[in-house]
């Protein structure tokens, strides 16, 4: 097939494509053929050879999350991952040379009208209405102009048209990713629209977004006890490390981020050589070459900032904290881990297992079973790149309490500091970690994933296969040792949701029959 | 079962999961691409697509059907592609199959069966068991089933069978976990009030199936109190037998060696005296606008508008599924995510679902999260959609999107051996013709414009539709009274 010249301008330049230190292994134990690529650019590319069926599976990262943000613009990246949905000046548009001035002119009656409404938070100013109201009607038409070159969601209707599945986005502390599936014959297709939108997305509708997002937030946060107690915990639990901001960011902050910051995010992290792509298939390597390299070699790359260094102090204590909200009692413990990588990680997540993880872990036994305290519980390590957290959340099971729970725990965890968990135990973790390391492979995307995530967090996608051995070589000794060093009191802050803040939910008094409020029960 | 294994939630995505879309097949150069609207779509109307192969499963080729001499349906494929073992079982037996004096007893029979020991291992020794060999059972109930599902290591396919049929066969049924389970449960429906989108559907299916029907009496503490070990026993004994079930199997096997295993384990049980399903009681529909209020003191509201639909047997069902994704259960190509989400950013949570697989009749309906003062904007906005859909006829563009995602989505049915067995048992559960898929995607491709329209007018009601809202509303109180005569229900009680 010819090559579609997609951008003439810009591949006229930087058509002098990455040769490839391509390299083929033999994924142990299980024979998946790892292709693994680098663009001169820099850009990563990992092909896994599966022929299941004839689709595939591809997973794009961007070394950039929360955890980069400044502050003021909390919330950047998640919304940044929105706006790559948005189009570029090839597609979401009809005429993208006519829309581009009247963006600029949107942008800078925003910045305006953010001036104006500021003042309100200012001593001594206030906005002036007269001056919101014509901004506001200003907006409106330009918006509208906008609006009638817009072609919606074009990147979602193509790609549904194609026949692909799953098409989706994620922000983390550490990094943004984005998901597609599609049948082995749009491989093509793909690399044309995931290519065009990192060269040169058109963040059109930003504003309408902005709205859309406060609503997530309202969703996951504002109306959501766990949503809630999380928040308030997580930033409690981190001092240091930006990781104790929210990733949906803080409502001030999300409600005045602007056009022109996205972009300035977009140029600095969404570079080729800060990427890493992750395709699982039924795919020639050799093809998937030919095409990436076609597609992405001409990407430019980018000087990215260093990576911060960014280390969490440790606790001079415990810490506590109380959430209100009208809602039944939660709980959440969360003890000071290491980072990611770090060797005390492995017995860590396999005191997670040994705690949380099944029926007859436990915590499951002795407070869902035996003691009946909790309706349900678990624990484990959420290791991120700068800090980690080993946490136990339970849900309290009334008439019991969140302290008889936390006292539960507490015993649980001496029980684990002084004797040495059983060899059937240690077997049962291990084969349970062995039965998940297979079942990881059985999905292309499932796998796209997790070989994307172990890359772009260790710099080697062989760690998903050695982290899973070393939680293999873990003894009862490594556990009880972390459980003596990072299971301590001092160390934890612990979150306790309470009812109040609000008007009670229920209590509404006795039900009425339902039947009498029907228009139609008398029939 | 442990809670949600630990951690928050890692990623926020940019869209909340949507229904999956129900499909047809996938043939390359099947596709006449958008009409060129943006630069951009000109190079993806060039782009040559090379031909997909695609082929539908059959019983008798990928998969083998088999009747064990007990009644017993059983389905096998062999998968070399891991060394895994899995099974998936189907039971006639869900909560439509319940006595109407003991509501919940399927769901408690369903979780009790895999909890509840056997009678020749205790509930702790077979949860260690299961758990050190690495094996998996769970089972659930819906409303016209109780499955089972179990995953296992090839090597320990022996194993997992032999405690499958222990579990089917012999459960103890033993009141210590029983009681365990029993306070989760309570403890659960405790909760109901502080999850406003659990609690909207709740109240919606209440308003809309009414007492009359199992689908509007949620189960309550008192009656998950009430519930016996007897009440199991005999719900077990009725419908869990060889001649109420529909088995899966699928491993690193040959057939031959998996179709031995089974046969082993569950070719000498039978169940005693013949099969006696219960007559479900037929949902009686009623259209009529209204608005209720389930009042909550939240800064975001979660509403559903929605009516009765329609029956699987239904033939409409194609086009009201492509009517459906044009709406708005198409995600971001649907009218309705377009406006209330994309256009006017009133929510970040919007779309529909046209059910069209149920027994009996069940409800369409649009879910919206926005905050309280948009409620009335949205509700319009979706009422106005819905009408719209019945008034004009669709685009052509609009109608060979919603076919092209169809078909060409429809490989991904079928990306796991695993997948494509249950499938096919399932059609044959669910009583589908065994040319189901075989025909699928002609029934989609023969669908109009003008059919979408006549099926919009028949099964699109917006002027008899029932909202239900779960927020403060106080706001907004005028505004509502203009979509229908409003009632306000009571958040119900943690007991």
């Amino acid at each position: 097939m010819k090559r579609v010249l997609v951008f003439s301008t810009i591949s006229a330049v930087l058509l002098l494509v990455g040769c490839a230190a391509a390299e083929t292994i033999l994924a142990e134990r299980f024979r998946l053929p790892v292709t693994e690529h680098t663009l001169k650019n820099g850009m990563r590319f990992l092909i896994v050879e599966r022929s299941e069926s004839p689709t595939f599976s591809a997973y794009i990262r961007f070394s950039v999350g929360s955890v980069n943000e400044v502050p003021g613009q909390t919330g950047l990246a998640h919304l940044l991952e929105h706006m790559m949905f948005k189009g570029t000046t090839q597609f979401g548009a009809t005429d993208p040379a006519q829309e581009q001035p009247l963006l600029a002119k949107i942008d800078a009656l925003h910045a305006q009208l953010q001036v104006e409404r500021r003042k309100k938070r200012l001593a001594g100013t206030t906005p002036d209405p007269d001056r919101v109201a014509a901004l506001a009607k200003e907006l409106a038409g330009l918006e509208e102009q906008a609006k009638r070159l817009i072609v919606r969601n074009e990147l979602w209707e193509i790609y549904r048209r194609n026949g692909g599945t799953n098409l989706n986005a994620s922000t983390s502390r550490d990094g943004t990713q984005y998901f597609i599936s599609l049948p082995k014959n749009r491989l093509e297709l793909w690399a044309l629209l995931e290519s065009d939108r990192m060269r040169d997305p058109v963040f059109r509708e930003f504003y309408t977004e902005r709205d859309v997002v406060q609503e997530e937030r309202r969703q996951r946060v504002d109306t959501n006890p766990r949503g809630q107690l999380m928040e308030a915990a997580v930033g409690a639990a981190f001092t240091a490390v930006p990781y104790r901001h929210p990733v949906l960011g803080w409502p001030g902050d999300l409600e005045n981020l602007s056009r022109p910051q996205a972009q300035a995010y977009f140029k600095t992290f969404y570079a080729p050589n800060n990427a890493l792509v992750v395709l699982v298939g039924d795919l020639d390597p050799a093809e998937v070459i030919r095409i990436v390299e076609r597609y992405f070699g001409d990407l430019p790359p980018q000087p990215t900032p260093p990576a911060p260094i960014l280390e969490e102090p440790p606790q001079p204590g415990e810490r506590r904290i109380r959430v209100e909200f009208p809602a039944e009692p939660q709980i959440l413990m969360l003890y000071q881990a290491p980072p990611l990588g770090h060797p005390d990680t492995y017995p860590l997540a396999v005191l997670g297992t040994l705690l949380g993880d099944g029926r007859s872990s436990r915590l499951h036994k002795r407070l869902v079973e035996e003691k009946r305290l909790a309706t349900g519980i678990s624990a484990g390590p959420w290791l991120l790149q700068y800090a980690g957290l080993f946490m136990i959340q339970a849900t309290p099971r009334a008439p019991h309490t969140a302290e008889e729970v936390e006292a539960a725990v507490e015993e649980e965890i001496a029980l684990l500091k002084t004797e040495l968990a059983s060899p059937r135990e240690m077997l049962k973790v291990r084969n349970q970690t062995e039965v998940e390391a297979v079942e990881h492979l059985a999905s292309n995307a499932g796998l796209a994933s997790r070989l994307g995530n172990a890359w772009a967090l260790t710099d080697t996608w062989r760690s998903l296969f050695s982290d899973q051995e070393k939680r293999a070589a873990v003894t009862a000794e490594d556990v009880r040792d972390v459980a003596q060093r990072y299971l301590v009191r001092g160390r934890r802050t612990v979150a306790s949701l309470v009812r109040g803040g609000g008007p009670v939910a229920g209590g509404a008094g006795p039900r009425r029959p339902l039947g009498t409020h029907q228009p139609w029960d008398s029939n | 079962m442990s809670a949600r294994r630990g951690g928050p939630p890692p990623r926020i995505s940019i869209w909340l999961a949507l229904a999956a879309l129900v499909s047809g097949c996938a043939i390359a150069g099947d596709s006449p691409q958008a009409a060129p609207r943006s630069p951009g779509s000109a190079l993806v109307q060039r782009m040559t697509i090379p031909p997909l192969e695609l082929s539908i499963p059959h019983v008798g080729r990928e998969v083998e059907r088999r009747v064990l001499p007990n009644g017993l349906v059983l389905y096998l494929a062999s998968d070399r592609s891991l060394p895994l073992f899995k099974a998936y079982a189907l039971f006639r037996a869900g909560s439509l199959s319940e006595e109407p004096s003991r509501p919940g007893v399927a769901q408690f029979t369903a979780s009790q069966l895999r909890s509840g020991g056997t009678q020749r291992m205790s509930f702790t020794v077979l949860n260690e068991e299961l758990e050190v060999s690495g094996i998996s059972i769970e089972s659930g109930a819906s409303s016209e089933t109780i499955s089972l599902t179990v995953s296992a290591l090839a090597k320990d396919a022996d194993r997992a069978l032999g405690l499958l049929a222990d579990i089917l066969r012999r459960p103890a049924f033993d009141p210590a976990p029983l009681e365990t389970y029993r306070g989760r449960v309570v403890e659960d429906l405790r909760r109901v009030a502080e999850n406003p989108s659990r609690l909207m559907m709740q109240e919606f299916s209440r308003v809309m199936y009414t007492e009359a029907h199992p689908s509007g009496r949620p189960l309550t503490p008192g009656q998950a109190r009430a519930i016996r070990r007897e009440d199991l026993l005999d719900h077990f004994r009725r419908f869990i037998r060889p001649d109420n079930m529909y088995l899966a199997v699928v491993g690193d096997f040959r057939v031959e060696e998996l179709a031995a295993k089974v046969q082993s384990q569950l070719g000498d049980w039978s169940g005693s005296g013949p099969l006696d399903l219960p007559a479900v009681p037929a949902v009686a529909t009623r259209f009529e606008r209204g608005v209720f209020v389930v009042p909550r003191d939240l800064t975001q509201s979660n509403v559903v508008l929605g009516h009765f639909g329609i029956r699987r047997s239904n033939p409409d069902r194609y086009a009201i599924q492509i009517m459906d994704i044009i709406l708005g259960g198409g995600g971001f190509s649907s009218r309705i995510m377009d406006r209330v989400r994309t256009e006017e950013g009133l929510a970040y949570s919007v779309f529909s679902s046209f059910p069209v697989n149920t027994r009996d009749i069940s409800l369409f309906r649009v879910t919206v999260q926005t905050k309280n003062e948009n409620v009335p904007r949205a509700a319009r906005t979706i009422l106005d959609e819905m009408a719209r859909m019945r008034e004009t006829l669709v685009t052509p563009t609009e109608l060979a999107g919603a076919k092209e995602a169809i078909i060409n989505s429809f490989v991904f049915r079928f990306t796991s051996r695993f997948s494509v067995v249950t499938q096919l048992l399932t059609l044959e559960f669910d009583e589908y013709p065994p040319d189901y898929l075989d025909t699928l995607l002609d029934r989609y491709r023969a669908v109009t414009r003008e059919d979408v329209q006549r099926v919009a007018r028949q099964y699109l009601r917006p002027d008899d539709t029932t909202i239900l809202v779960v927020g403060n509303t106080a706001p907004i109180e005028p505004a509502l009274t203009a979509l229908g005569p409003v009632t306000r229900l009571p958040v119900p009680a943690a007991e």
